[in-house]
């Protein structure tokens, strides 16, 4: 098979807009009518892009054992610079069903047994329009640099290699699914900040690096209908390895508010200070700032750990400390029934990650005059009292640093639904009015088992500032058919 | 069947040969140096000159919006001279309101601190585009393909020059060694190569040198353009030259450069302190030497906001600032009223239409005549000429005495008196450290005076701060040394 592709993208905008009506009445309310220019807007935007696209693929398969698939595709972007525009990506993918050999043909228990593998590469583009180029910006009558071009920009491409195991048992009512996969992102499409130093630019973006995330997933399914309880059970477990290979030669490291991107560790790896507990009187402030002549630190404040032991905490005593990418993700999702009642839920939970929580510095931690929880019943108020919570201050008490007293466990174990059904249907007679009739109670996260004290621990934000938590639903139901 | 794919093949070949054409179309929608070097227009050159005064400026959110946490908001110079000093204090009443100020008031900051990203970057902007300046008024093909004459260029480009130089004066004060960027960067990864610190004694030669271009290239006159007054002028030059000599303790330069403007008859002190600042006295004083003109109402915004931060309760003075005014000094309430928590210097007024006000038209005054005759004082001073010294540090204690109080009255006799004929060398510093103080107070002038006399450390020890010896340069913002991939390197003790 072979074909080709093209797409075409041409955007445009023009809008306008005013402030201060005159008149408020609607005949009133044209753009032009009344008032100084200052309350005048207009705008218009114009971007255009361009993909094409040529690609091939074969299939070969030899007696339903032996499966061959190889494809290529080859892209060229107009978002790359004319010299970087095309983008090569071949797959290859074998198969062998090895239930169909003669030696396991006959072997009833064993219905379906296949061993995958495959590698590919895929392109990506998604970057603004233009981005490799240089662009100015118009200030009144000024021009100035709003964006340094990167000629050089060129796709980003990811290799998967992935070996795969599907095993059925028992007509296919027990089934596994193994697999390995290695995934490698090379030349990363990043956006990347220059030292102000050159200037108030945007950020240009750079093939910064490249990026390894490789894992084992696992699921199992079973279901049992043949008698009148039946029983099913779905679940899944994955691990996840994300590592970052290497970065771009100028950009050792990628730091972000409170993230440090750097080879050999995770990618967007919380970086700051560690917390190692509350200075309690001024001795222990001074010999731990041994190195500072009068440290403003005062009992109270927060103590960080001094990693290079000179009695100074300043950048040097930065390190990682947490991973806000996942290490093992697992669901399982049960089924039960018997006769007209059923019963299902699933477990949904995350192991071995790490979330920044800045609610919690906004809250409970900050210097400016918000409102706290009761949590600041906790704070640190004379030597003793607590050595995890500094006191509650308007002045800097050590939470203005980043620093892993903000960093908190993720994990979590979550009962995400549960539902338990009973079809009426069964007692009372169906017959002519409706076909079915079923009453229901369901609850969504009914129980959370977490450490993490934020709002939720399912939230993705690499700075959780409060997400707004996914709610806890109780319903009770009835769904009818006629 | 061979007749179709006879002319499939061509087709399709037609077809991929055109959609090919397409990949490489002009960009549409945004504006390329190429776009704009193909047809310059006046407005380009002259646009960019103008561009580079604005970092000077206390106009609101030029670069970011609302950037607080990068001290992107608005210049800095409140923070790292007159807080850091001791003078101001962030608000009247204390709160946990932007705690990275009071870092600088407490000396706790690490290199992480918005204060310095903000100075850095404020610098750094403005030297970008003297830079575009220079390079387009140095084109010589340029300059003929636009008619610009020898004369309107020389004019420009001695802007540029010193505007380069007034950058590079701030950045090589606050942090020492400092990355030299003399020309426009042509794509992204030139940035890394010029990203390396230069060391201070070259970069200070690059000030005197772009100084001393500028000099030959301003126009006489006390402005250098009858309708822009606000433009550099000769008086600005020399008395940025004589800062520089000042700041490396090269007091004859000192003494010979001051005298020259002083040969020039341009400024003298305006006979009420407050002339300096008032709006209504913008341009028609004899003292300001060289201020940004904020213009209210302009689109681009080009109005004074730190008159907003006033309304918010920030610039507040320190008790130990006021504490250093001497009875019924009349400097004391036009620069702060604490009874009435108002900043009229910073008003520009002395009302308070401007408490609050994101727009002000109160000029940011840089260089007045009064700070240059001080400088004078302390160059003679350090060359043995007391009664010099004690003469230019009278001529200020004067005009003090002679001012109206800002209910209009007279200073009540013997307030303020001359200070006496003295050949003691310590004690007329100890004068002129004062004078500077309440005659400057709030201009940031302050911290870097502290460093320069070597009395920083003392001074603010004694206010019970912690500042130590590797303070005396303020560190290379972090986020720099980050984004350079360690090309630039921290200074000592951060």
């Amino acid at each position: 098979m072979g074909g080709t592709e093209y797409i075409q993208n041409r955007a445009s905008s023009i809008g306008a807009s005013r402030a201060r009506f005159e008149y408020t009445q609607p005949t009133f309310q044209y753009l032009d009518f009344g008032g100084t220019a200052q309350d005048l807007w207009n705008s218009g935007t114009a971007s255009e892009w361009a993909l094409f696209s040529l690609f091939g693929s074969a299939n070969y398969n030899f007696q339903n054992k032996y499966f061959v698939t190889a494809s290529l595709r080859a892209d060229a972007s107009s978002r790359f610079s004319p010299d970087n525009q095309w983008g090569y990506f071949p797959s290859v993918s074998v198969g062998w069903r090895i239930s169909q050999e003669s030696f396991l043909k006959e072997a009833n228990w064993l219905s379906d047994l296949k061993l995958r593998a495959s590698t590919g590469t895929l392109g990506n583009q998604e970057i603004d329009n233009y981005a490799y180029l240089t662009l100015l910006r118009k200030s009144g009558e000024q021009y100035l640099i709003s964006r340094y071009g990167n000629p050089d920009l060129k796709w980003e491409s990811t290799r998967q290699d992935n070996i795969g195991l599907d095993i059925g048992f028992l007509k296919n009512k027990l089934n596994f699914t193994f697999d390995y996969f290695k995934k490698t992102t090379s030349d990363i499409l990043l956006p990347i900040s220059l030292p102000a130093l050159v200037g108030n630019v945007s950020a240009t973006v750079v093939n910064a690096g490249t990026v390894m995330n490789k894992g084992f997933e696992a699921s199992v399914n079973y279901d049992n209908t043949a008698n009148a309880f039946t029983y099913g059970i779905s679940a899944n477990i994955a691990t996840l390895k994300n590592e970052v290979v290497k970065l771009h030669p100028n950009l050792p490291n990628l730091t972000g508010p409170v993230t440090k991107t750097e080879a050999g560790h995770p990618l967007n790896s919380y970086f700051g200070y560690v917390m190692e507990g509350i200075y309690q009187n001024t001795s222990e402030i001074s010999s731990h700032l041994h190195g500072v002549s009068s440290p403003s630190q005062v009992p109270g404040d927060i103590r960080f750990k001094d990693l290079n032991g000179d009695g100074i905490i300043n950048d040097d005593d930065r390190t990682h400390i947490g991973n806000p990418n996942p290490r093992l993700m697992y669901g399982a999702n049960f089924r039960l029934g018997y006769k007209g009642l059923d019963l299902s839920f699933l477990f949904q939970g995350a192991e071995g990650v790490e979330r920044y929580n800045d609610l919690k510095k906004i809250i409970d931690y900050d210097s400016r005059p918000f409102n706290h929880t009761v949590a600041t019943l906790g704070a640190w108020n004379g030597e003793g009292s607590t050595n995890t919570m500094p006191r509650s201050t308007f002045q800097d008490n050590g939470s203005s640093y980043i620093s892993s007293i903000f960093v908190e466990d993720a994990s979590y174990l979550r009962l995400k639904n549960i539902e338990l059904g009973y079809d009426l249907g069964k007692v009372v007679k169906s017959g002519n009015v409706f076909q079915n009739c079923r009453l229901y109670v369901s609850a969504q996260n009914l129980f959370t088992v977490t450490k993490y004290t934020g709002l939720d621990p399912e939230s993705t934000a690499l700075i959780d500032q409060g997400t707004y938590p996914q709610s806890r639903n109780l319903m009770l139901g009835i769904n009818v058919r006629f | 069947m061979k007749a179709i794919y006879q002319l499939i093949i061509p087709a399709a070949l037609l077809l991929t040969m055109g959609c090919m054409k397409n990949l490489d179309r002009d960009p549409i929608g945004l504006l390329t140096p190429q776009q704009v070097n193909t047809d310059p227009q006046v407005g380009t050159v002259t646009g960019a000159v103008n561009s580079s005064y604005q970092m000077l400026s206390s106009t609101l959110n030029l670069l970011g919006n609302w950037d607080w946490p990068r001290g992107l908001v608005l210049r800095n110079d409140f923070i790292i001279q007159d807080i850091a000093s001791g003078d101001m204090q962030k608000k009247w009443n204390p709160d946990g309101d932007q705690a990275w100020m009071d870092q600088f008031s407490s000396w706790s900051f690490t290199a992480d601190n918005g204060g310095f990203n903000g100075q850095w970057s404020y610098n750094y902007e403005g030297i970008s585009r003297c830079n575009m300046a220079i390079s387009y008024l140095t084109d010589d093909a340029l300059m003929s393909k636009l008619s610009i004459d020898n004369a309107s260029r020389n004019y420009q480009l001695g802007q540029a020059y010193f505007l380069r130089a007034f950058y590079y004066f701030d950045l090589v004060n606050a942090f020492g060694d400092v990355p030299l960027l003399l020309k426009p960067l042509k794509n992204f990864s030139e940035a890394y190569e010029v990203s390396k610190r230069t060391s201070k004694e070259e970069v200070y030669n690059q000030v005197s040198t772009d100084l001393a271009a500028a000099k030959g290239l301003i126009p006489a006159g006390k402005y250098s353009n009858a309708t822009d007054k606000w433009r550099i002028s000769q008086g600005a030059v020399l008395a940025m030259q004589a800062k520089v000599a000042l700041f490396n303790q090269k007091w004859n330069d000192v003494i010979t450069i001051i005298t020259e403007l002083e040969g020039l008859g341009y400024y003298s002190l305006n006979s009420n302190y407050f002339d300096n600042f008032s709006i209504a006295k913008e341009y028609a004083d004899n003292e300001v030497i060289f201020a940004y003109n904020h213009v209210p109402e302009q689109t681009p915004r080009n109005g004074n906001g730190i008159c907003a931060l006033a309304g918010w309760g920030f610039i507040a003075p320190t008790t130990n600032f006021i504490n250093e005014f001497e009875a019924n000094d009349p400097r004391l309430l036009y620069t702060v009223d604490a009874a009435a928590q108002n900043v009229y210097k910073i008003f520009g007024e002395t009302g308070t239409a401007n408490k609050g006000n994101e727009d002000a038209a109160s000029n940011k005054v840089y260089i007045r005549w009064a700070d240059v005759l001080l400088w004078k004082a302390e160059a003679y001073n350090e060359t043995n000429g007391y009664a010099n010294a004690v003469t230019y540090i009278n001529k200020i204690r004067t005009r003090a005495r002679q001012t109206p109080t800002i209910t209009g009255g007279t200073v009540p006799a013997g307030s303020i008196a001359d200070r006496p004929a003295s050949s003691n060398k310590d004690e007329i510093k100890n004068w002129l450290v004062h004078e500077r103080r309440v005659e400057l107070g709030f201009e940031s002038h302050r911290f870097n005076d502290l460093k320069r006399w070597g009395i920083a450390k003392a001074f603010l020890t004694g206010l019970g701060k912690s500042f130590q010896d590797k303070h005396y340069l303020y560190p290379i913002p972090q986020g720099e040394i980050d984004k350079s991939g360690g090309s630039i390197t921290q200074n000592n003790g951060y």
